[in-house]
């Protein structure tokens, strides 16, 4: 799939969340599941996410090699299965947040003035 | 429910999913459900999320690589398709008469089965209530199309919705389950009314705010005041 999947791809706002999730660490299913809720809490529009759909992203993105497998391991009892970024995975959310943030600049300089609500802190605010 | 009946209901619902995506994926899957019932302290899927699931089953099923993308199918060969219909049914003419939650597997496998006979369909329903429909790789887009339209013709993702008497019956359960999650020093979420409680469909759970501990203490907890089941 070329360049034009990936964008897409990132255009879909799970899809975002999770690459931003994994930008600090690998990390398995619920962590990411957790810290998707977390990130994108700061948002003001917390994306609550169900296991199908999460599975469904990070599959997608596994198969745009945006992502990929680091470990399985299984913890009392359970299989966990840790992900990472890769390169590319890095380098395409690097040009969604700069395309996100152009958009952003351009939407804030045709606005009538005064009309400024609070869209600074956006990614920032973990919360733990 | 105790930590291994959760892990058995997960395990049936996850049997939705085709064969090959379980060698893969199926122990993960579980493991990522539990760890997030844990997190909520609960067991078990709500009824939005065990349908989320065997929807998200029945899709793979039916087109085996989710791709994200309309329209884009994959060649399949020629295949068996098994689809396990458990919910309660309105077609046509058939549904005014049935008592949904009256119908059992079979009245609701049969009803599958004539929603896709009426479609060109040849099937037949399998000893476990499955509805095995066999058709060529070229045919797949469309028996896709008519399997979904029938499975939302059905009203399958809406079927799962527990009547409002369960409700109730459910609430009492919680209730009760409360007062001895109390007498025993845990903290509870305030308890909704009634009415509220079931409009909202049964989302409150008095075990929700549980401190997080590992599985071993939950069970203690659930040993002491069982979880009622909202499964019928």
């Amino acid at each position: 799939m070329g360049v034009s999947g990936v964008s897409r791809e990132l255009s879909n706002e799970v899809s975002f969340w999770v690459l931003a999730a994994l930008s600090e660490e690998s990390k398995h299913g619920y962590a990411i599941l957790r810290d998707v809720e977390l990130l994108s809490t700061s948002q003001g529009s917390p994306v609550s996410l169900k296991v199908p759909t999460l599975y469904g992203a990070l599959d997608r993105l596994n198969r745009l090699e945006l992502i990929e497998v680091v470990s399985e391991e299984v913890v009392d009892g359970r299989a966990r299965r840790y992900y990472r970024l890769t390169e590319h995975g890095t380098a395409a959310l690097e040009e969604e947040t700069v395309r996100l943030e152009a958009r952003v600049r351009v939407a804030r300089s045709v606005m009538p003035a005064g009309s400024s609500a609070s869209t600074s802190a956006v990614v920032d605010g973990r919360g733990r | 429910m105790t930590d291994a009946k959760a892990r058995r209901r997960y395990q049936r619902i996850l049997r939705w999913y085709p064969k090959e995506w379980r060698v893969q994926h199926e122990q993960v899957m579980l493991g990522t459900l539990l760890d997030m019932d844990d997190a909520r302290g609960r067991r078990g899927p709500t009824f939005g999320e065990a349908w989320s699931l065997r929807l998200d089953g029945l899709r793979r099923r039916l087109r085996p690589v989710d791709d994200g993308l309309a329209g884009r199918r994959r060649r399949m060969t020629p295949a068996i398709v098994g689809l396990v219909i458990v919910g309660c049914v309105s077609v046509g003419g058939l549904a005014a008469a049935a008592a949904p939650a009256a119908l059992s597997d079979e009245g609701r496998a049969q009803l599958l089965a004539t929603c896709l006979n009426d479609k060109g369909w040849a099937t037949e329903i399998g000893a476990d209530g499955g509805v095995a429909v066999e058709y060529q790789s070229d045919q797949e887009a469309q028996h896709l199309a008519d399997a979904e339209s029938c499975i939302t013709t059905l009203q399958l993702n809406r079927i799962a919705k527990p009547s409002r008497a369960q409700l109730e019956a459910h609430y009492a359960k919680l209730l009760a389950a409360q007062r001895c999650l109390e007498e025993r020093g845990y903290a509870t979420p305030k308890a909704p009314d009634r009415s509220t409680f079931v409009v909202s469909g049964g989302t409150w759970s008095p075990f929700a705010a549980l401190p997080n501990g590992t599985a071993e203490d939950l069970a203690q907890i659930e040993r002491a005041c069982p979880q009622p089941d909202l499964q019928p």
